[in-house]
């Protein structure tokens, strides 16, 4: 009987043979973490992941808080942009649960960011900084620098969600929360972070000297964090910390966290070298062949008609085509008739002060300049003979005419309008609704194109921050006067006593003012959503193809599906199906 | 531009056991003992066995007098197979290059972890089983097999959506899930006719699919019960076709139901409570499984014939029981494509308004069923004696893919892959055409 012996064999051949085999894997285009830090360049390449991933995360967080507020628009164009209601729900504020998309990717991107920044810090914790030929100051900066990061990902969840979890630790847990803690426990922990972490970072001492300290959080960067923070305190504690705000908004305008100074031109934070621009407190540094996540469909390069780079002259981009995302909520009904929204209409709104110059139509002068800030009308360029053209609707092939109204205008004869007096999301074209470019759109011959960097913090938002506060203790004046010193350089100096606010000239300041300079000063610059809240007109107020909403729960986002499935532990924030 | 390098290593030992008693009984045993490198370090080996065992029951001394049978065999074999099919290093804690920043002044490429680890990641198993009864009947004029499988995939490998925090990522590599499979399989082959002038084979394959997603979770990850896949692209993105769920079959179409249109050619649909709202007022929560994209019953058969010199052999192929979202008809049958439309955005489907952008419901899903003739050939053989360098010529023609027998309205449904994740969905517009081919050959035998 042979048939137990060849099992024996068998096994026994398999035992011999597979305890001298080894299946450790080698390594070769990752790195153990075990023995990743050698170099100082390495500590540096670490230290800095959690801020690449901060600069992509923008995206998300432009998408919420423009499209459910009053400014911007995606409507359908001539069966484009539809998207299964996806952009309509937003500005509707019927986002639900299922929905995923640009709330599920706001919380999973802010949490992965603090995730970064907790193994960051807890890997410098382990490291000397002698080790990797550091100074102790540089070191304690780098580390500072990852907590101050890790309360600007906490502040977005607290403005979006919250309701959130605290996660302070990677490595060891038991130190965050599974479920939801107080909004106040965020609070507290993002205002002793950044206040821990101020004496510890850099501090730009001279104008001009910016550059270099681009993309790091300063002493001002932080700073200005707190000033996000107080400003809003009442809505996400539900305690008002205008004082406080008021008081380190003045000690940044004052100097005593750098040196910083108002641009004369209202585009200079924007543009190519805006990491030289002294208005720049925070800035995410971008390039061609590096990031640009601000050049992106989701942020300000979908911006502009879908065939506009003829306009432009710059089809070569990197970027891409651009295309018809965002556009200004429209002033005017279809049949002609002026809008009588209280809020929405930003194009009316900069017209009522005469002279803007960010009212020009959007131009490339050569040389790296651009004028104007807005995309209207006919967008005539010259062909390869000469020949003068205007830019068309992507399939059907009429000349846009770009309307601040919402309709299907398409060939329609410029000085003509549609019998229709009202229109809704579901009913534009090509030409429905100024279209605008915050950074520049510069040609393939301009050596600067795509080269701005990011502006998350610019100090008009300080001095604004402060006329808010200086408004609501019923200083008029003063709060005239800090938005002023941002606004005169929009206007040619003949329109000052117009156009400027009392004192310094005869406009009229009060809270309905203050927020429409709110929405001039930062259009589109991915605050509208807090700024409507923080004036309670988020959830009550009306815009265009907008009505109140049924209750106040929308003033937060819900938490989507997957992540309540990924963590049972979460509860759904208050109003949203569980 | 980008590059990289990785290793894996795959070490296997075998042995096996053969035992035929008389050639009535047949017994194989095997044992596989494999090792892969890319697993975590307590698991990168895995045992792999497998038995089968066979009854030729025509060779019984009782059977020996039913003439009609030739061959006559009963078995079944059960194993297990492994499955390491997949990148390196995902148990390893290790750090990867991502984009750049600059510090100072200067750009640096950033680094970080890679992922989130699984240090427990092992082998993704399958465990087959199979009885089949193989035949030869009238002297070998009908023979074949008829076969009953069930495979069950466990500790299936793949992306499972996870908390961020206290993960780093919202995806980890795991083995969670099982997935089973049974159908029975027929293979049946006749010779029908065998004379000197003619003759005429006929063979046929058959296959019946049952599938079911058993489980998403296990012990250590447990999470949701679906995932929606298969999504549509621009310029009607952000929907999905299917849904893979727990203790569903594979292929379910997910979406609203259909129920009309109104006057001005918007979509109705019916919500979640049954009753009739515009697709404009729909959510998410209203879809609802409205049909199944893999087929229940899947065949193909050949007839080969021969008279005198000529050769004719046709053959068929063809799938049934199972749905197809037409996605063509989704992108291109409205009127409110701007681009190239089909005719039926004029006659179809000209109830929907050209503002009315298509909707993915249950209106678009069509029958599947098909049944091709995917080949034909005709030959004609010359044997001439008195060639002196040549034992034969045949000249013959081909044409490849000559009909289909369907309803389905759009193009060609075996376009539509029946396999993988999403059997018959498909998300993109983008179509290869199926094209039919004619060939003419000559074949010389020297």
């Amino acid at each position: 009987m042979k048939f137990p012996y060849n099992i024996i064999c068998a096994l026994t051949g398999i035992m011999i043979l597979g305890s001298c085999t080894n299946l450790d894997e080698t390594l070769y285009d990752q790195v153990g973490t075990q023995n990743y830090y050698n170099t100082k360049n390495d500590v540096i390449r670490a230290t800095f992941r959690p801020f690449e991933h901060a600069f992509w995360s923008i995206q998300s967080r432009h998408v919420l808080n423009e499209l459910t507020a009053d400014q911007l628009i995606t409507p359908t164009r001539d069966g484009w942009w539809d998207d299964g209601g996806k952009w309509r729900r937003l500005h509707y504020h019927e986002w639900n649960v299922e929905d995923g998309g640009d709330a599920q990717t706001e919380w999973n991107g802010c949490f992965q960011g603090i995730m970064q920044c907790n193994y960051v810090i807890e890997d410098l914790e382990k490291l000397s900084s002698n080790q990797f030929g550091f100074s102790q100051a540089e070191f304690d900066n780098l580390k500072a620098q990852c907590r101050v990061l890790r309360a600007w990902f906490y502040l977005r969840l607290l403005d979006g969600f919250r309701n959130v979890p605290l996660a302070v630790s990677f490595s060891d847990v038991s130190q965050n929360t599974e479920t939801q803690v107080e909004p106040k426990v965020i609070f507290e922990l993002i205002e002793n972070d950044l206040k821990d972490c101020i004496p510890l970072l850099a501090e730009k001492t001279a104008l001009g000297s910016g550059a270099d300290l681009q993309g790091q959080w300063t002493k001002a960067g932080a700073a200005s964090l707190l000033v996000r923070l107080y400003l809003n305190a009442e809505v996400y504690i539900g305690e008002s910390k205008y004082n406080e705000c008021e008081s380190i908004a003045q000690d940044i305008i004052d100097g005593k966290y750098g040196k910083y100074q108002v641009a004369d031109r209202w585009d200079a934070a924007f543009d190519w070298n805006n990491d030289e621009c002294d208005e720049v407190i925070f800035g995410f540094p971008a390039a061609p062949g590096y990031s640009y996540w601000q050049y992106q469909g989701d942020t300000y390069w979908w911006t502009a008609p879908a065939r506009s780079r003829f306009y432009f002259n710059d089809s070569k981009c990197k970027a891409g085509d651009h295309n018809t995302k965002y556009a200004a909520s429209p002033s005017y009904a279809p049949d002609g008739t002026l809008y009588t929204f209280e809020l929405g209409m930003p194009i009316q709104n900069f017209r009522k002060y005469p002279g803007d110059e960010r009212m020009k139509l959007y131009r490339n002068l050569g040389n790296s300049k651009r004028e104007g800030m807005f995309l209207f009308g006919y967008l005539e360029y010259k062909d390869e003979s000469g020949a003068t053209k205007r830019v068309q609707a992507p399939e059907a092939p009429y000349d846009l005419y770009i309307r601040d109204a919402v309709g299907k205008f398409q060939a329609l004869a410029s000085d003509k309008w549609l019998a229709a007096g009202v229109s809704t999301l579901r009913d534009g074209d090509h030409n429905s609704g100024w279209h605008f470019a915050k950074y520049p759109f510069y040609s393939d011959n301009d050596t600067h194109q795509m080269e701005s960097d990011y502006t998350e913090i610019r100090l008009p938002e300080i001095i604004y921050s402060l006329a808010e506060c200086k408004l609501r203790s019923g200083k008029k004046a003063d709060a005239g006067r800090l938005l002023n010193s941002v606004r005169k350089r929009n206007y040619p100096a003949a329109n000052h006593a117009t156009v400027l606010y009392a004192p310094d000239g005869a406009a009229t300041l009060d809270m309905k003012e203050m927020l429409d300079e709110w929405g001039r000063e930062f259009f589109a610059e991915s605050r509208r959503r807090i700024d409507l809240i923080r004036f309670g007109k988020f959830t009550s107020g009306t815009w265009w193809d907008k009505t109140p909403d049924a209750d106040d729960h929308t003033k937060i986002f819900p938490i989507m599906r997957p992540i309540l499935n990924a963590n049972p532990s979460l509860k759904q924030n208050p109003g949203y199906n569980n | 531009m980008s590059s990289y390098k990785n290793d894996a290593k795959l070490i296997a030992f075998f042995g096996r056991v053969s035992y035929d008693y008389d050639g009535r009984y047949l017994f194989t045993a095997s044992l596989r003992h494999e090792g892969s490198s890319k697993f975590g370090a307590d698991n990168k080996w895995g045992n792999f066995p497998a038995v089968s065992a066979g009854w030729r029951i025509s060779s019984e001394s009782f059977m020996k007098g039913i003439k009609w049978i030739n061959d006559l065999k009963l078995r079944a074999d059960y194993g297990v197979t492994g499955n390491q099919d997949f990148g390196s290093y995902l148990s390893l804690n290790t750090m990867t290059g991502f984009g750049y920043y600059s510090y100072n002044g200067r750009y640096f490429q950033v680094w970080g972890p890679s992922k989130n680890v699984n240090p427990d990641l092992r082998w993704e198993k399958g465990k087959n089983f199979n009885i089949g009864l193989d035949f030869s009947l009238f002297k070998g004029r009908l023979y074949g097999s008829i076969n009953y499988f069930s495979r069950r995939q466990q500790d299936l490998l793949g992306n499972y959506k996870v908390s961020v925090p206290p993960y780093l990522f919202d995806e980890t590599f795991v083995n969670v899930g099982t997935m089973k499979n049974t159908g029975l399989e027929v293979d049946l082959n006749f010779k029908a006719v065998n004379t000197k002038d003619f003759s005429y084979d006929i063979s046929f394959v058959g296959t019946t699919m049952r599938n079911e997603f058993v489980d998403f979770s296990n012990s250590e990850y447990v999470g949701q019960d679906y995932y929606d896949v298969c999504g549509t692209e621009d310029p009607y993105p952000f929907y999905n076709l299917q849904r893979i769920q727990k203790g569903e079959s594979l292929g379910n179409f997910y979406m609203w139901k259909y129920a009309g249109h109104t006057e001005d050619g918007e979509w109705l649909i019916y919500d979640k409570d049954g009753d009739i709202i515009r697709a404009s007022q729909a959510s998410d929560e209203d879809r609802r499984i409205v049909g199944n994209g893999m087929p229940k019953f899947t065949m193909s058969t050949s007839h080969n014939f021969r008279y005198r010199n000529f050769d004719l052999s046709l053959f068929f192929r063809g799938a049934f029981g199972y749905d197809i979202f037409n996605i063509h008809d989704f992108y291109y049958g409205t009127r409110n494509f701007t681009g190239n439309r089909l005719q039926k955005a004029y006659d179809k489907n000209f109830v929907v308004s050209s503002s009315a952008n298509p909707v993915v419901c249950d209106y678009f899903l069509e029958r599947g069923d098909y049944l091709k003739l995917d080949m034909v050939t005709l030959g004609y053989t010359f044997r001439p004696d008195d060639w002196r360098f040549l034992d034969r010529v045949r000249v013959y023609g081909t044409m490849k893919n000559v009909f289909t027998l369907t309803s389905f309205s759009g193009v060609d449904p075996s376009t539509y892959q029946v396999n993988g994740l999403t059997p018959g969905g498909q998300g993109s517009r983008t179509y290869f055409p199926s094209t039919r081919q004619f060939i003419v050959g000559l074949q010389v035998d020297f």
